[in-house]
């Protein structure tokens, strides 16, 4: 009788154990505060920006961008919640079996939680150069803001876009030239 | 003859102790299993559009005058901006401002 009592016990204790550890991990796939449903779909220039500046140098983490067709690269910080969303559409476009063709700069205080960052989104699927204190964006390109897209063309920054929604950001970077 | 009666009983309990000792050591090794190689976790602290790694406790200024202070600004919507400032263990400040 006391076996079936404890082996009861047992039985229980792993359950509790077993639905914290699940509760744990929904916790943990939540993108904090930020949600589809609040997700504004404004895409507005970064003023700070330095346009037309040719960065001295380039992480070699990411793809040359010599051509004059316009490349995106994505600026986002380990710190900024709103990124935590973008990384999440992004990663539903990879693993729709589309997007792909922005590379990511990923500013973070600590390389563990980048690491842990691009873990949890599947940003090791897109070409991704890990800014540690944001150093390299900020003094060559002076963005220290994210979520923000550069638009490079011919090596240049064309223009720095502020966004949220990754979806109005490709609406805004195909229009032409000076509509943005 | 209380020998003979005793040897049965303790006979059981020590087979009782070995049935839990062994539930016992198969939970832990089934746990440590489980949950001994998982990956680090980071908890994050969200305020507005800052996701920090420790909820904050210092003011903006404590924690920019820190040594190496990590401070990056991101944008919760076209007026909202916030200033994330993360410096170290348990450091961790944030500041919003509207346009």
């Amino acid at each position: 009788m006391e076996i079936v009592f404890g082996a009861v016990i047992l039985i229980l204790a792993a359950a509790i154990v077993l639905l914290f550890a699940m509760l744990g991990e929904l916790n943990s796939r939540l993108p904090g505060d930020q949600s589809a449903a609040r997700r504004g779909s404004d895409v507005f220039p970064l003023e700070d920006a330095a346009l037309g500046v040719r960065p001295a140098t380039w992480p070699a983490e990411l793809p040359r961008i010599d051509s004059a067709d316009p490349r995106t690269v994505l600026v986002l910080s380990t710190a900024c919640a709103t990124c935590e969303d973008v990384a999440k559409q992004l990663d539903d476009e990879l693993s729709g079996g589309g997007g792909g063709d922005m590379a990511v700069v990923l500013s973070t205080g600590d390389r563990q939680r980048a690491e842990d960052f691009m873990r949890r989104h599947g940003l090791h699927r897109l070409p991704v150069y890990v800014d540690e204190g944001g150093d390299w964006v900020g003094e060559e390109l002076g963005v220290r803001v994210s979520p923000t897209a550069l638009v490079m063309s011919s090596g240049r920054l064309e223009s720095a876009l502020i966004f949220q929604d990754v979806s109005a950001l490709r609406a805004a970077v195909a229009q032409p030239k000076g509509v943005r | 003859m209380t020998t003979t009666t005793q040897r049965p009983g303790r006979l059981r309990k020590f087979a009782r102790r070995g049935f839990l000792g062994t539930l016992g050591a198969g939970g832990l090794t089934a746990a440590s299993a489980v949950f001994g190689k998982s990956t680090p976790a980071y908890a994050v602290c969200y305020r507005n559009c800052c996701a920090l790694a420790w909820c904050p406790s210092v003011t903006f200024e404590f924690c920019s005058t820190r040594s190496s202070p990590y401070i990056w600004n991101c944008s919760a919507s076209t007026t909202l901006w916030c200033r994330c400032c993360e410096a170290g263990y348990m450091t961790s400040a944030y500041t919003c401002r509207y346009n």
